[in-house]
């Protein structure tokens, strides 16, 4: 009840020129006052330390209430601890797939906005099932983020989401980041994709400098057309990186 | 000069003492007397005074406790001789001297500060103790008999040893397991697992709380069991204690140090994941490559240049010995990075060496799933704040968690099955493929855990008399919530375990899964030693 009283008290002294999601926000938690209920539901809930050390919201019966969502997103913005709006961003990553539509833009916005990576990280492996309505403009706008790990990252969420050949382009472009991480990250998922398109891309960096690359080009290469990568398999041969070895392993194996 | 003093000594006692046979009583008027060489034990195995007994939370060898019994004996007879007389015993301490100490009475003798020292002669044996401060010493002593001229009469070297600290393995007899519960929270309880290790294990089960320990349940994680042997029944127990420092922090100090145990860590900074225990396991024993490991090997996990344990000075400390020969493989694939999260051991005395290689494969949990009904419901992992899979259909068909599966496999599970084999010489027949699968976890930028319970991530409890008990996670891949007969997971690794275990599915999902680990994570234990390192000593490289 506190709390609430308190989201009340901050909310009236908010500007008054928010619009879009923010605005709606408002609105939601506006509704506070009349229907308590999916806004004390959070309070229910205990973070504890997950094996990793980080703490995570486990069991949390209610938050697939998609009405509490506003509530769990109000936390996020509002909390300043990191290891809390973790916590917030990752259970918000869980639940975001069936959220109301008119939280997909606060999440799509938050995966390449937010200051703390791992918060962004944490929405953007959760955009991956999301809609791709919601998926699409957030992992989009992920993907062009300044930093190398979150454009990796959305990428890969790119190839392992549903509607993965929306983001074909993205993936193919991608393959060409500056940073090896976006490069490795392409060419792995554009082994997921079907697109035997791809594989005069994949081809075209089995020279790439990052050995995570050239693997998992190679592996890519595989997928989408055996033959080509039993063909192209002798330029990596010498090549004494793990995962090079390992797609070459894979390819062995398959011969066999 | 020493072979000349040597002689000459055995002629003495040879001329001037009793001869073999002789009749002392013959000697009329005289005591009997029987002449002896010099003598002592060639070699003192001891273990290291590491335990509390004074049961002050700290390690008796720092504390020069003159009564303490974990010293070893040494009784060192003199040269019984009539012809020379003499005065002085000089002794002396080499090698190891900052871990050795050498008592007579309740006096320290001999020490790194004090190595040599001189002591009166006389025809009683000299009762001494030797005191060791940490496994792996070698050091020796070498005791003198000066005549007064101060010319050595008689000399012997004495080898002061301990041998190696060696981590439990899966096939050695259970004696303690280590919980923290029973926690009864809403929607966060252990009390299904908590009461059913405790019914089964009965008094070897030990609860650890929940609210001491700061809600704290990765016991595995805090603490390794490990021993020091000696003969003459010479056992001394070492808790590792992680620098991981986390709520149970104080447990291994507060429920195990006292007599026979002791609590160490090794190394400092700020943990990672990596320097959890759960990430430090034991092979049983094996040969490979030409080398046997009769305790078996440590493997843990990281990647070198990368990612790393930052208490490095603890892998040097067990890499120092040497029995166990630790070996790295990339873990750094996983969230939470532990090597207990996809392999194990388990005890099967039907095969070659005594034990199974449980070991994650990913096309046979996605065989599994391809042959059950789509629409079977999947209540365990419908909800979002869960898994958000409501059938089998749902999860089957997540294309983009497949296909990640499969990389996993291709790309680390293949390559380090790989390792383990090269590194353990594994055979075929050892090596038992079990269904397990992952997904990618927000909270750990995508880095992956269990989607499916572990349930290679088990605990093995060999009980004194008794069968072994494996007690692994319920998958609950299924309709029925109570009833595992139809889960098709649990039948398949039924199929595939070895019949003489007792399996246990347990329920770990509230507390344990979905916090990122399994019942290993969540479980302790310390076991009996099987072996003794001192019968094996090829395998500390020709020691």
């Amino acid at each position: 009840m506190m709390r609430r009283l308190c989201t009340l008290l901050a909310l009236s002294f908010a500007p008054a020129a928010l619009a879009g999601w923010q605005a709606d926000l408002q609105l939601a938690l506006a509704d506070c006052a009349s229907d308590p209920a999916p806004c004390e539901v959070l309070d229910g809930f205990q973070a504890y330390k997950a094996r990793s050390g980080d703490l995570r919201f486990q069991a949390t019966p209610g938050m697939d209430d998609p009405a509490t969502h506003p509530m769990l997103l109000h936390r996020l913005l509002q909390a300043s601890d990191p290891a809390m709006r973790l916590a917030y961003a990752d259970l918000a990553g869980r639940v975001l797939r069936d959220t109301d539509p008119r939280w997909w833009p606060a999440w799509a916005e938050l995966a390449s906005t937010d200051p703390d990576h791992r918060v962004r990280h944490a929405l953007i492996v959760g955009l991956r099932r999301a809609p791709i309505e919601a998926a699409e403009p957030g992992l989009r706008a992920a993907a062009r983020h300044p930093e190398g790990p979150t454009r990796a990252l959305a990428v890969m969420e790119m190839g392992g989401h549903a509607e993965s050949l929306r983001f074909l382009p993205d993936i193919r472009a991608a393959l060409t980041d500056a940073h090896p991480e976006v490069r490795a990250s392409a060419a792995q998922v554009a082994g997921w994709l079907g697109e035997a398109d791809l594989v005069g891309d994949l081809l075209g960096v089995l020279d790439d400098l990052s050995g995570e690359v050239r693997g998992y080009a190679l592996l890519s290469i595989h997928r989408l057309d055996p033959s080509q990568a039993r063909a192209v398999a002798n330029r990596l041969d010498g090549d004494a990186h793990p995962r090079v070895r390992a797609a070459l392993s894979r390819i062995a194996r398959d011969r066999r | 000069m020493k072979w000349m003093t040597g002689c000459l000594a055995i002629l003495l006692v040879g001329c001037g003492g009793k001869g073999q046979g002789e009749d002392d009583t013959a000697d009329d008027g005289e005591d009997a007397f029987q002449a002896e060489a010099l003598s002592a034990p060639e070699r003192v195995i001891g273990v290291p005074n590491v335990d509390d007994d004074l049961q002050e939370n700290g390690i008796d060898w720092l504390a020069r406790n003159p009564l303490d019994e974990d010293m070893s004996d040494l009784v060192i007879s003199p040269t019984l001789q009539r012809f020379v007389q003499l005065s002085t015993w000089r002794l002396a301490l080499q090698g190891d001297t900052a871990f050795l100490r050498v008592w007579l009475d309740e006096e320290v003798l001999l020490d790194e500060e004090t190595t040599e020292v001189e002591l009166p002669w006389s025809d009683e044996p000299l009762h001494l103790r030797v005191e060791f401060g940490n496994s792996m010493v070698q050091g020796s002593l070498t005791v003198e008999e000066l005549d007064k001229g101060g010319a050595t009469f008689d000399e012997a070297a004495i080898s002061l040893e301990t041998g190696p600290l060696l981590l439990h393995h899966h096939l050695q007899p259970t004696e303690r397991v280590f919980m923290v519960g029973p926690i009864n929270g809403t929607n966060y309880s252990n009390v299904s697992m908590f009461n059913y290790l405790s019914d089964v294990l009965g008094e070897v089960f030990t609860a650890a709380s929940f609210w001491t320990y700061g809600q704290d349940v990765w016991i595995q994680d805090e603490l390794q069991s490990a021993y020091t042997l000696a003969p003459d029944g010479l056992r001394n127990d070492v808790i590792l204690d992680s620098i991981r420092d986390r709520g149970l922090d104080p447990f291994p100090q507060d429920a195990l140090q006292g007599p026979g145990v002791g609590v160490m860590t090794k190394g400092s900074g700020w943990a990672n994941t990596l320097d959890s225990f759960g990430n430090l396991e034991v092979t049983p024993p094996v040969s490979a490559n030409g080398r046997d490991y009769p305790f078996g090997r440590i493997y843990y996990g990281g990647k070198i240049g990368s990612f790393m344990p930052v208490a490095s000075e603890l892998f040097e400390f067990l890499d120092a010995q040497v029995m166990q020969e630790p070996f790295l493989v990339d873990s750094t694939w996983l969230c939470v990075a532990h090597v207990d999260e996809f392999m194990t051991f388990v005890p099967d005395s039907t095969a070659p060496r005594g034990f199974r290689f449980l070991y994650t494969d990913v096309d046979l949990a996605y065989d599994i799933l391809d042959a059950m009904p789509g629409d079977t419901p999947l209540p365990r992992y419908a909800p979002n704040w869960s898994h958000g899979y409501g059938t089998v259909a749902e999860i089957r068909g997540d294309l983009g968690m497949r296909r990640h599966n499969q990389d996993l496999q291709d790309m680390y599970l293949e390559p380090i099955l790989q390792q383990m084999t090269d590194e353990l010489g594994l055979l075929e027949e050892e090596i038992v493929r079990m269904p397990g699968m992952f997904e990618r976890v927000g909270s750990c930028e995508g880095y992956a855990a269990a989607v499916i319970p572990g349930m290679l991530n088990l605990l093995v409890a060999n009980l004194p008399n008794g069968p072994s008990h494996v007690f692994l996670a319920d998958p609950f891949v299924r309709a029925s919530l109570s009833n595992q007969a139809e889960d098709p997971f649990i039948a398949e690794v039924v199929e595939r375990m070895p019949e003489e275990l007792e399996l246990h599915f347990v329920d770990d999902f509230e507390v344990y899964h979905l916090g990122l680990g399994e019942v290993h994570c969540g479980t302790n234990d310390i076991r009996t030693p099987t072996d003794d390192w001192w019968e094996h000593a090829d395998a500390l490289g020709g020691n």
